[in-house]
């Protein structure tokens, strides 16, 4: 059943969007990351604009990220001191975000920087994503099902991070650290948000957990707080400046992944965490591949068309 | 630029010079609309044309010229720069039709002469778009406009989408992707007798987003924060009902 999208300018079947919501939403539930990294590549190869890609995503995830914020909320999952300065920090980076992007779109170099952005941040996360679970495997295995030793607090906090003045406590990630850490943490998502048009879960919580040393428990419901402010002031700067948000698209794409993300997550609750990071990291690389081998190989026609811009 | 002009005020005369009534043209749709459901649009163009007293009974050529609203279109060109491809050099070409589509009753050359295609601005060859830059590369970043088009569907050519019916009786399909673009469009008939152009007839042919795709396009457009606001409260919105839901 063919649709028009009215921003998008093209018509696509009503299933096709809604199929591709529901294997994202599946993924996202198995993997507990919010799948922008996955449905922005997607949508564009199925035709969509990157330009409108990236925008209608960023307004998609908001969504999702709503109801897994809930979610871990409703079991204390979320440090709403943390997540309110890095959304503070993040409002900033979606607004530059927004400026570069639209900067980017009338140099016509926009879906360079859109993949080499992929290509860089899915490629080394992905990577070190790798090789830490795979190590956590072999080790698992080595001791033969035995819980692995946890760190200590002292542990977790890293030095050069003490340096660093305004030093704050966050009672809910038991933490003594700088605001500007989450600050500059979240400003770097929020410039990401808008480029790319993901959450940036796949940055923010590695970074949370090595570099700002916060407990697990707290880590997913607080980058799920930051992901839904930052994503929702994506969109609203992307329909000021780009005017590329389409709403039908996202709504479509929603419906499929609140299904999937069901499905996914009981899925996701019999796999091992190492397993899951494992899996994870290797369609992480995945993408990055398939983005990196478009950079490199030679296009079929090397001149492109596209519309000035008002 | 010079060109054009030209084109347009020979249109203009010549227009005003033939009588309408030898030849009579019609669309079985004047407007179309997109909506929802919109996937492309089949328009049958038909029409009658009566020859002069002295052409009686002689074999007559048709050829249609559908054109799009005008645009703005950059060109670009990658080079392999280090590993990587990147854009680099650019051609604007300002007022090229959105959308442009040719078809007659045997190829354009068997009909009539290039002088004769270009005057009236029948054919891919025909179409002068306004370049700032004029380098020695003019040309194949010109053939690679109309590729880029054609490969979006938003231009065709089809020699034989002209069917002869007889008796001075003529039809032929326009088809519109599903990507056209929306605003005025503009359909050509022209009659030709032995290379020469004996008449020629002009419709107007409207394409417009209507409904739901028009309330939603006009929206993001005229009022781009409320618009980005809206899609926010729909997504915090849906995603509380799709959480609510989950717990149950």
């Amino acid at each position: 059943m063919p649709l028009y999208f009215p921003i998008a300018e093209l018509s696509m079947n009503i299933f096709l969007i809604i199929g591709m919501g529901a294997i994202v939403g599946f993924l996202s539930g198995v993997f507990g990351v919010g799948g922008g990294f996955l449905m922005t590549p997607l949508l564009i190869f199925v035709g969509v604009p990157p330009t409108v890609a990236v925008a209608t995503v960023a307004n998609q995830i908001t969504a999702a990220s709503v109801s897994g914020a809930m979610a871990h909320w409703r079991r204390g999952g979320v440090d709403f001191k943390m997540g309110g300065i890095m959304i503070a920090g993040g409002a900033v980076g979606a607004f530059f975000g927004a400026q570069i992007f639209s900067y980017l779109r009338q140099l016509g170099q926009v879906d360079l920087v859109i993949s080499l952005s992929y290509v860089l941040f899915l490629g080394s996360i992905g990577g070190l994503m790798f090789i830490e679970s795979i190590q956590a495997i072999i080790a698992d295995y080595k001791r033969g099902g035995m819980p692995p030793v946890r760190k200590t607090s002292k542990q977790r906090h890293s030095g050069w991070l003490h340096a660093l003045p305004f030093k704050t406590r966050f009672r809910k990630s038991r933490l003594y650290i700088s605001v500007l850490a989450p600050l500059v943490i979240g400003f770097a998502v929020g410039i990401l948000s808008s480029i790319m048009g993901v959450g940036g879960g796949f940055i923010m919580v590695p970074a949370m957990i090595y570099l700002l040393g916060m407990p697990t428990n707290v880590v997913i419901g607080t980058s799920l707080l930051q992901i839904i402010f930052v994503t929702a002031l994506a969109t609203v700067f992307l329909s000021v400046n780009t005017q590329t948000v389409d709403i039908l698209l996202a709504v479509l794409l929603l419906i499929g992944a609140v299904f999937g993300a069901q499905v996914g997550v009981k899925v996701g609750v019999k796999l091992k965490g190492e397993q899951l990071r494992a899996l994870l990291a290797l369609m992480v690389l995945v993408v990055c591949a398939k983005m990196a081998v478009g950079l490199v190989a030679t296009p079929e026609d090397i001149y492109s068309i596209t519309a000035v811009l008002k | 630029m010079i060109r054009s002009f030209t084109l347009y005020a020979l249109m203009l005369c010549s227009a005003i010079s033939v009588s309408a009534q030898d030849i009579v043209t019609d669309l079985s749709e004047r407007q179309v609309d997109i909506r929802y459901s919109f996937n492309g649009a089949n328009l049958l163009l038909f029409g009658t044309v009566d020859l002069p007293q002295k052409l009686r009974g002689k074999r007559y050529d048709v050829a249609v010229v559908v054109k799009g609203p005008p645009e703005d279109i950059n060109v670009r060109q990658k080079e392999k720069t280090a590993i990587i491809w990147i854009n680099r050099d650019v051609h604007i070409y300002r007022n090229v039709p959105g959308f442009y589509m040719v078809a007659s009753n045997k190829p354009l050359l068997d009909i009539t002469s290039l002088n004769m295609l270009n005057s009236e601005g029948v054919g891919y060859q025909s179409l002068a778009f306004d370049d700032k830059k004029h380098t020695e590369h003019a040309d194949i970043f010109h053939d690679a406009l109309v590729r880029g088009k054609e490969n979006l569907g938003l231009y065709l050519h089809d020699p034989s989408g002209v069917a002869i019916v007889g008796g001075g009786l003529f039809r032929a399909d326009i088809r519109l992707p599903a990507n056209v673009p929306v605003g005025a469009f503009k359909v050509s008939t022209f009659i030709y007798v032995d290379g020469k152009l004996i008449t020629k007839r002009e419709m107007p042919l409207d394409v417009e987003k209507k409904g739901f795709e028009r309330e939603v396009y006009s929206f993001a457009h005229d009022y781009p924060l409320y618009y980005g606001l809206t899609a926010v409260l729909i997504a915090l919105t849906a995603g509380w009902v799709a959480g609510f839901a989950a717990r149950k």
